[in-house]
């Protein structure tokens, strides 16, 4: 059932965006951290508008916002279901749609047949190859796995729509892994 | 008597700190929530609304219940976020104002007016003229920042000084006059939390706690109107009648529920930078602070001593002197008192009152060269001092010279006249400005020191118990000059330090015209722990700072193209200043 809710637009100055970063005692809670850095409240924007289900929407998505008036075009660059939510951010340069860590369940992340890499070297971190509709060229980044948990972490920060396509993993010029997200 | 202090103690806390509802809302059931709750504050706010005032009575009212604070003479200007101008947020009483319907007049259903809702005290505030035309009657929308403005979806979005109060006054409006206020009517969309009740305001209500000023103008509004604005009584009533965020409860004892008090502290402001200089004053500019809440404010400090607070994260320190450099940093607090730690030092230095006829700094005294007379006489007796320095002969009467009467510490001297004299031999080159630092040492009561140029008095020196530099400006008097400071009236025991002039010469631009150039630091980064500077006179002193502001090291008698050797500094980012400019080094 849709029913109406809050549109946030998060300013590109923001102060979410220039949190220090703190010292971490393991690789887990660095991912952790730079996955939620970005995590928006209420207080972080201001309100602009109102939607109808947040089920209409997609990260980067510009159609359907509806708040007019705006001198750059609005994305969609955050979506809280729980709180019926979505948080958006002007231009295509705004600092919200870029992110140097994704979160991934196991679900969503495929094997291709047998795999031997072990437990202990996933934590660690391997170095693979991603593909995507996406990019034209493949993209490194380090891919981690604590129980369930997969993380891909890129050098640099990547559009988040990223997480709205599928994603091929290479590993050793292998086609080791799929991630269907939806 | 420590037992009484703190029994009296216990009672100021208590009324300070009451935790439930007061005596006025005895008559509300705060177990009813929603609807319920809102019938009954409107029967109570209604029925206790005994005094209509008249738009007349209004404006009176506002000189008294809309005082700033922090100026009694002054009066706090909704939507104002500046020191002046259009937005100014505190002008003198007598100044150039009116009466803001913060729900607009013609909003209304029907029109409010002005009597009735359109005269109540707890809904009209002062306003500056243009800002209130400005304003009009858009509805009011979401936006960030300090200042007002309208948004790009045409609503007006009051500032984040006055977004609370806007959302509380608007909440008072809709509880005592019901549909022909409706909140809808003056506030943009969305309504997710109450379908007759727009979220900005109750965002705005939690965003913007009740400030001290509002809770001083709803009591001078209720003496005289009888009624009250039950939501900056507790900004919590919001929450539970209209639902969204939880506002902070300030009856706890009363009902569960709602934010406790703030403890949380704001981020330190970060990336603090000078942006501009006169002779007179620096600016300053900053990135803004975060808080669980809301940032109220900055306090500004100048050489580690507070200076002023502003609302917005950029500010301008004025009553400066010319050609001297400064350490300032900000610190943020919120509404409810909490303190961010301190920001990371920078250096200014302020010009050279170098306009019009005035030149640069002509002479200085700091008063280090005064000799020691041993015990014949000693340096605590008020007699007759001479010393020279930098070519001039200095005289004092009745003056004493001990370490009690020095203003900067034990190895900074300092010279204390009790109704004595200073007084020059002749200097050449004219004088513009005069500054100076008084202090009284002793318990003596403040009062003036009279300058005289050429046995004309030119202007008086205040003293106090607060050590502060005055400026005397315009004194303007061409070649040959002697400079006299005099007091023949009083006992007072007034300390000097930190005498400094500017030369002046009417209209010969030639005199005045001093060599501006910007100091260049190289190698930078700076290798092997030494750097050459470029752009400055001749034996100039070089103090170089680590970023917070902690002097490391005086490199003194350096020329122009001259090489300043450091001590094994660590890696880093270093500041170093010369008598006049700073530059940022880093250290590799």
């Amino acid at each position: 059932m849709s029913r109406k809710g809050q549109i946030v637009e998060i300013p590109a100055g923001s102060p979410v965006y220039k949190k220090p970063k703190p010292e971490f005692s393991s690789k887990k809670e660095e991912l952790v951290w730079l996955l939620h850095k970005d995590d928006y409240s209420l207080f972080d924007g201001f309100l602009i508008g109102e939607h109808v289900g947040t089920e209409h929407f997609q990260l980067g998505q510009r159609k359907g916002i509806n708040a007019g008036g705006k001198k750059q075009p609005l994305y969609v660059i955050g979506i809280d279901d729980s709180e019926n939510r979505i948080f958006v951010g002007a231009g295509l340069s705004h600092p919200g749609l870029f992110a140097e860590v994704f979160l991934f369940s196991e679900h969503h992340f495929h094997w291709n047949g047998e795999t031997n890499i072990g437990k202990s070297l996933l934590e660690e971190g391997i170095s693979v190859e991603i593909s995507s509709t996406l990019f034209e060229e493949m993209l490194s980044a380090m891919l981690y796995i604590f129980d369930g948990e997969v993380f891909l972490k890129f050098r640099n920060p990547v559009s988040i729509t990223i997480q709205n396509d599928p994603i091929t993993i290479f590993y050793q010029n292998k086609e080791t892994a799929n991630i269907f997200n939806k | 008597m420590r037992l009484k202090l703190s029994f009296l103690a216990s009672i100021f806390s208590f009324l300070l700190y009451a935790q439930s509802a007061p005596a006025y809302y005895s008559s509300i059931n705060f177990n009813k929530t929603g609807n319920d709750l809102k019938n009954d504050l409107a029967v109570l706010i209604t029925s206790t609304h005994t005094k209509t005032i008249t738009y007349s009575e209004l404006q009176t009212l506002l000189k008294s219940s809309d005082v700033d604070p922090d100026n009694p003479s002054n009066l706090l200007l909704i939507y104002g976020s500046q020191s002046s101008g259009t937005h100014q947020r505190s002008r003198s009483i007598n100044g150039s104002w009116n009466r803001e319907h913060v729900y607009a007049k013609s909003k209304g259903t029907p029109n409010l007016g002005t009597s009735g809702p359109g005269a109540d005290g707890h809904h009209l505030r002062p306003a500056d003229n243009t800002l209130n035309s400005t304003r009009g009657n858009l509805s009011f929308d979401d936006g960030s920042g300090a200042m007002a403005y309208k948004t790009s979806r045409g609503g007006w979005f009051p500032g984040d000084e006055w977004k609370g109060d806007v959302a509380r006054i608007l909440m008072y409006m809709y509880v005592r006059y019901n549909t022909r206020c409706k909140p809808l009517n003056i506030v943009m969309n969305p309504s997710t939390y109450s379908s007759d009740f727009p979220d900005i305001l109750l965002k705005w209500n939690v965003e913007d706690p009740v400030s001290d000023f509002e809770r001083l103008r709803n009591n001078i509004v209720a003496q005289t109107q009888g009624n009250r604005n039950p939501f900056i009584d507790n900004a919590y009533l919001a929450s539970v009648i209209w639902g969204g965020p939880a506002a902070q409860n300030s009856w706890p004892d009363t009902f569960n529920g709602g934010s406790q008090d703030d403890t949380q502290a704001p981020t330190i402001p970060v990336n603090l930078t000078v942006s501009g200089a006169t002779s007179s004053s620096i600016s300053l500019t900053w990135t803004s602070s975060t808080d669980n809440i809301a940032v109220s404010g900055y306090d500004v400090y100048v050489d580690a001593a507070y200076k002023t607070t502003v609302y917005n994260n950029s500010a301008t320190i004025t009553g400066l002197s010319p050609d001297t450099t400064y350490s300032f940093y900000v610190v943020a607090r919120d509404a409810a008192g909490n303190k961010s730690g301190n920001s990371e030092s920078v250096i200014g230095t302020t010009e050279n009152s170098g306009s019009g006829g005035e030149g640069t700094s002509c002479g200085t005294e700091d008063f280090e060269n005064i000799p020691s007379t041993g015990s014949n006489p000693p340096a605590s007796s008020y007699t007759d001092r001479t010393w020279t320095n930098n070519n001039i002969v200095w005289t004092a009467t009745n003056a004493r010279t001990d370490k009690q009467v020095y203003i900067d510490g034990d190895n900074n001297k300092a010279i204390c006249l009790k109704n004595g004299s200073l007084m020059s031999s002749t200097i050449s080159g004219g004088i513009g400005t005069l500054s100076i630092k008084t202090y009284l040492p002793f318990n003596d009561s403040a009062g003036n020191y009279t300058l005289k140029i050429n046995g004309e008095v030119k202007g008086q020196i205040p003293y106090s118990k607060t050590a502060k530099t005055y400026v005397i400006e315009n004194i303007n008097v061409e070649g040959n000059i002697v400079i006299e400071l005099i007091d023949g009236t009083t006992n007072n025991r007034v300390s000097i330090d930190n005498l400094s002039w500017t030369c002046y010469s009417a209209l010969s631009a030639g005199n005045a015209d001093i060599k501006n150039q910007k100091i260049t630091v190289y190698p930078n980064p700076v290798k092997n722990n030494e750097f050459y500077i470029k752009g400055i006179g001749e034996n100039e002193t070089v103090k170089i700072y680590t970023l917070s502001g902690q002097l490391v090291q005086t490199a003194k008698d350096i020329s122009n193209d001259g090489k300043v050797v450091l001590n094994n500094l660590p890696k880093g980012v270093y500041f170093i200043t010369t008598k006049t400019q700073s530059a940022k080094i880093i250290v590799d």
